[in-house]
């Protein structure tokens, strides 16, 4: 069995995500620890503990993700997440950046690591530094590998794998990307999002909604044209005389067809994005998930089967995508 | 079971014709009292400080309603208003009783064209975390079952509800 694990921005999100059948459940600090950093969204101490409470009563787990990279100037304030996810009793705590790790496993020996997707570990020889170093369990691979490089990693891998099985794909810089910063002066690496809200403004118009991201127009929907996040790399841009998704297309990552592929590899965890989004995404995106994998490891559902109950769970996850369609990314990359 | 089109059109004429008749000072009072009451845990937390001084409207498209909640520190006020707001959220009353229900992610109802947001985004995504952060099993009196029902019959609603959309692809000036 593969562990399903599902994206928390407050409690009720968190109760909605193990009512549904999440094994697992990750969340983050209200600063910018996490990359999820928006106003009104993550938990305070008083919402930890209810939270962890909630899950463990239930048989689940919670990962706490401190995977922002620490401002120079302020090492204490992610330290001090470390201390605190420490104290919750955090069953593993998601990190990226080599000194926090460095710290988490000097202080707190018995805390297991995850490695953070914003790492962008993605070879052998990278798991190999983060374990031997630092005793990490699992790392969460980058949405770049194709799935026969899931695979080969997967077969030598000395961790855990968790791997994206739904929701929002970015540019695939993970850990590593500047964009936002280049308009807004924060990146998501270090102040936790990709376009900071207080950058963003929508604007209806007799011609359509514009997003302009600190005054820079990035995108410009037409009547009926599906919307996405107001990041950069998901504009529009006039390139050579011809408008079009420059950088990236806006899509959602959607591996259900891959789950018999990642079982027979060996991959222990499937992870759901979403943190920013509502109770309703993720009861809904959870709950299907669930019985596409239950249908897999415990009814042990035939090829035919499994392909018809796809389409349902396909159209209901399809309506929560970001952009127009749900792809397999990378993994069906066959030229990589 | 999900609600469909036609009646979604009935029931929206039926409450624009109720609340444009009503009187809007009770309606006001109502509003602020069942606000401060289902937010009240967040009032304590300190969770609303954020809208001290500010201004948010709601508007409900096909009805032409347009209300203003503020927060003076202590309680939350709503009445009908045709004052400016730092933002602005507007969608049609079944999306806002989807929402309300939660039978729909706001962030879904966004991409889809279904919820506008205007004027300052990180105050109305403030909003929009908190009220996605109470607990609505934790409500008062008859509300948690009235919510469950409500989001039986709603949800669904979307995907049949959302018109086929475009695709963004990109296309020549």
């Amino acid at each position: 069995m593969m562990e399903l694990v599902c994206p928390a921005g407050n409690f009720t999100s968190l109760k909605a995500a193990v009512d549904n059948g999440a094994d697992a459940v990750y969340m983050g600090f209200n600063d910018h620890t996490n990359a999820r950093s928006f106003s009104g969204l993550n938990f305070s101490d008083k919402q930890v503990d209810k939270a962890i409470d909630y899950a463990r009563s239930r048989g689940k787990r919670v990962f706490v993700a401190i995977n922002t990279y620490p401002h120079p100037a302020r090492l204490a304030t992610w330290e001090a997440a470390v201390d605190r996810a420490a104290a919750h009793r955090a069953d593993a705590l998601i990190l990226a950046d080599l000194g926090l790790m460095a710290y988490a496993a000097e202080r707190h020996p018995l805390l297991p690591l995850h490695l953070s997707v914003q790492a962008s570990a993605t070879n052998l020889e990278a798991l190999r530094f983060y374990t031997q170093n630092f005793g990490v369990r699992r790392a969460v691979l980058p949405r770049v590998l194709s799935m026969k490089q899931v695979a080969q990693l997967a077969a030598a891998a000395p961790c855990d794998l968790e791997v994206f099985g739904f929701g929002s794909l970015c540019i695939m810089a993970e850990g590593r990307c500047h964009l936002s910063s280049y308009v807004t002066g924060e990146s998501p690496n270090i102040a936790g999002v990709c376009s900071p809200a207080k950058a963003v403004e929508w604007r209806e118009t007799p011609q359509g909604l514009q997003t302009r991201l600190n005054g820079v127009l990035v995108d410009h929907y037409a009547a009926g044209e599906n919307a996405s996040y107001p990041t950069l790399c998901k504009g529009r841009f006039v390139v050579d005389g011809r408008r079009s998704h420059a950088l990236e297309e806006p899509t959602s990552l959607n591996t259900l067809a891959l789950i018999p592929e990642l079982a027979a590899c060996g991959v222990k965890a499937i992870k759901i994005e979403g943190r920013q989004r509502s109770p309703a995404y993720v009861a809904q995106v959870v709950a299907t998930w669930r019985s596409a994998l239950d249908e897999y490891f415990i009814h042990h559902s035939d090829g035919v089967t499994l392909d018809r109950k796809r389409r349902e769970w396909d159209s209901s996850l399809r309506k929560h995508a970001e952009g127009v369609q749900t792809t397999l990314g990378a993994y069906d990359r066959v030229w990589q | 079971m999900t609600i469909d089109e036609n009646l979604q059109l009935r029931v929206t004429r039926l409450l624009g014709r109720v609340l444009r008749k009503a009187p809007r000072r009770p309606q006001a009072l109502l509003a602020s009292a069942a606000l401060n009451r289902v937010l009240g845990e967040q009032i304590a937390d300190g969770d609303m400080d954020f809208m001290a001084g500010k201004a948010l409207a709601i508007q409900v498209r096909d009805l032409d309603l347009r209300w203003l909640i503020r927060f003076d520190g202590d309680r939350l006020r709503a009445a009908p208003a045709a004052a400016a707001s730092d933002a602005s959220i507007s969608a049609t009353p079944m999306e806002f009783l989807r929402l309300l229900a939660r039978a729909e992610d706001a962030d879904t109802l966004f991409f889809q064209r279904r919820l506008v947001i205007e004027g300052d985004t990180d105050f109305a995504l403030n909003v929009k975390n908190v009220l996605d952060a109470v607990d609505d099993q934790s409500l008062p009196g008859p509300l948690p079952a009235a919510l469950t029902v409500l989001r039986r019959l709603l949800r669904g609603g979307a995907a049949e509800a959302g018109k086929p959309q475009r695709a963004g692809k990109g296309v020549a000036p």
